[in-house]
C-alpha cells in the first residue's frame, strides 16, 4: 500500500528506476474495485496468483537455505 | 601488553560508537513518522473529529467517527475469528512437536506468514464478497483474521517453548490429562505472553489497507452492522491521502494521526488490564 501511494501507477515499462512504475500488488489494489468485467477480475485475480507464486519461491529458498545451513552444522541433520 | 590492551580499549569503544550509531538510524524514522504526523495533522484534530462522521465535499469540519468505529469493529471480530486459531495452532505445534500435523501446520504458518496481504484480500474477495454478492466488514475482518492466524502462532509458539518442563512434569504428575496440562497449566502459565502476542497482531492488523480495499470497501456514513460495507482508518487514509482536494489531504494527516493514537491506547489499555490480574495473582 505504501508503494502505490508513491510509484506512480503507470502502465508503461520505464527502464529507469527513477521513472514512474507499477507494482503487483499496486495494480491489484487499483484496479480490483473498479473490474467490472469477468476477465478483468480474473486477470487480476491471475496477477495476485503470480505474487503469491513468487512469494512461494522465495520462502521455500529461504527454507532450503536453513536447511542446508542447519544440517552442514550438525552434521547428520535434525535441528529445530 | 599494553599496547595491545589500547587497541582493544580503542576498536571497543569503536565498536560501541558504530553500534549507538545503528540505533540511531534504526529509531529515528519512527520518530520522523510521529514528528510529522503530529506536525501536519495535529492541527485539524478537534473533538468534532472524532465524533462526527464526514462532511460534503466542499465543505470543512467533519470527522472520522464513522472509521473509528468501524476499525474497531472489523478488528474486533477479525480477533474473535483469529485469535483462538491461532493460539491454539500454536500450542499444538509446541505440546505436540514432531507430528506430522504440526510439521505442517508451522511449514503453512510460514507460507501464509510471507503472503503478501493484497493476496489475502483477494482471496477474502472471492470466498465472501462473492458468496454474499456485497461488500461488507464482515469479509474484511475474515481477511484480517487470515493474516493474525500465522502471526499468533508463531509468537504462541515461542512462549509456549519458554514454560519449563518440569511444570509439565508436575501437572502429568498429579494425574492431569494430556490436554488439561496443556490448556490450564501450559497456556496458563503462558498467558501474559500470549496477550502481549495478541496485542502485537493486532497492531499490526488494525493498520492494514490492502485486505480492506475489495472487502470491507469503506462508507462515508456511520456503520455498525458487519454484514454491510463500512469505513476503516487506514481506508479513510488512503482514500484522502490519494483524493484531489487540499481539505481531503488534511483530513489523511489527522486520520492517520488518529490510527496511530487508536492502535496506541488499544495496547495501553490492554497492558494495565492484564497486568492489574496478574497482580493480584501472584
Amino acid at each position: 500500500m505504501a508503494v502505490t501511494m508513491v510509484i506512480g501507477n503507470t502502465h508503461e515499462l520505464a527502464a529507469s528506476l527513477f521513472a514512474p512504475g507499477y507494482t503487483m500488488a499496486a495494480v491489484v489494489a487499483n484496479e480490483f474495485t473498479e473490474a467490472s468485467t469477468d476477465i478483468h477480475f480474473a486477470a487480476l485475480t491471475y496477477v495476485a496468483l503470480a505474487l503469491f507464486v513468487v512469494t512461494l519461491a522465495v520462502n521455500a529458498l529461504a527454507r532450503f537455505l536453513v536447511w542446508r545451513v542447519t544440517r552442514r552444522a550438525s552434521g547428520t541433520g535434525g535441528g529445530r | 601488553m599494553i599496547n595491545s590492551r589500547r587497541v582493544r580499549r580503542w576498536t571497543s569503544n569503536l565498536m560501541v560508537g558504530v553500534v549507538g550509531f545503528t540505533v540511531i538510524i534504526g529509531i529515528l524514522p519512527l520518530f520522523l513518522i510521529l514528528g510529522t504526523l503530529l506536525v501536519k495533522g495535529a492541527g485539524s484534530l478537534n473533538l468534532a473529529f472524532f465524533l462526527e462522521t464526514p462532511a460534503p465535499v466542499g465543505e470543512t469540519g467533519g470527522g472520522v467517527a464513522h472509521a473509528i468505529v468501524g476499525t474497531l469493529l472489523i478488528v474486533a471480530v477479525a480477533c474473535l475469528i483469529g485469535l483462538p486459531i491461532g493460539i491454539a495452532a500454536g500450542i499444538h505445534a509446541t505440546e505436540f512437536p514432531g507430528t506430522r500435523l504440526s510439521l505442517t501446520t508451522r511449514f503453512l504458518a510460514d507460507v501464509m506468514n510471507g503472503t503478501p496481504s493484497i493476496v489475502v484480500g483477494v482471496f477474502a474477495w472471492t470466498w465472501v464478497v462473492v458468496r454474499q454478492g456485497h461488500f461488507s466488514g464482515l469479509a474484511g475482518s475474515v481477511a484480517l483474521a487470515l493474516l493474525m492466524i500465522p502471526m499468533v502462532m508463531r509468537t504462541t509458539e515461542e512462549l509456549i517453548l519458554l514454560v519449563p518442563n518440569a511444570l509439565r512434569e508436575a501437572a502429568l504428575a498429579l494425574g492431569y490429562p494430556r490436554w488439561r496440562t496443556s490448556l490450564t497449566i501450559v497456556a496458563r502459565t503462558a498467558l501474559p505472553g500470549l496477550v502481549t502476542g495478541s496485542l502485537l497482531a493486532v497492531a499490526r492488523i488494525a493498520g492494514e489497507t490492502a485486505p480492506l480495499l475489495f472487502t470491507a470497501l469503506g462508507s462515508q456514513f456511520m456503520r455498525t452492522d458487519v454484514t454491510q460495507p463500512m469505513s476503516a482508518l487506514p481506508l479513510a487514509v488512503f482514500a484522502y491521502a490519494t483524493g484531489p482536494y487540499e481539505e481531503w489531504h488534511r483530513l489523511a494527516w489527522a486520520a492517520a494521526l488518529v490510527l496511530i493514537l487508536v492502535v496506541f491506547v488499544l495496547s495501553l489499555l490492554t497492558r494495565l488490564a492484564t497486568r492489574q490480574r496478574f497482580d493480584s495473582r501472584g
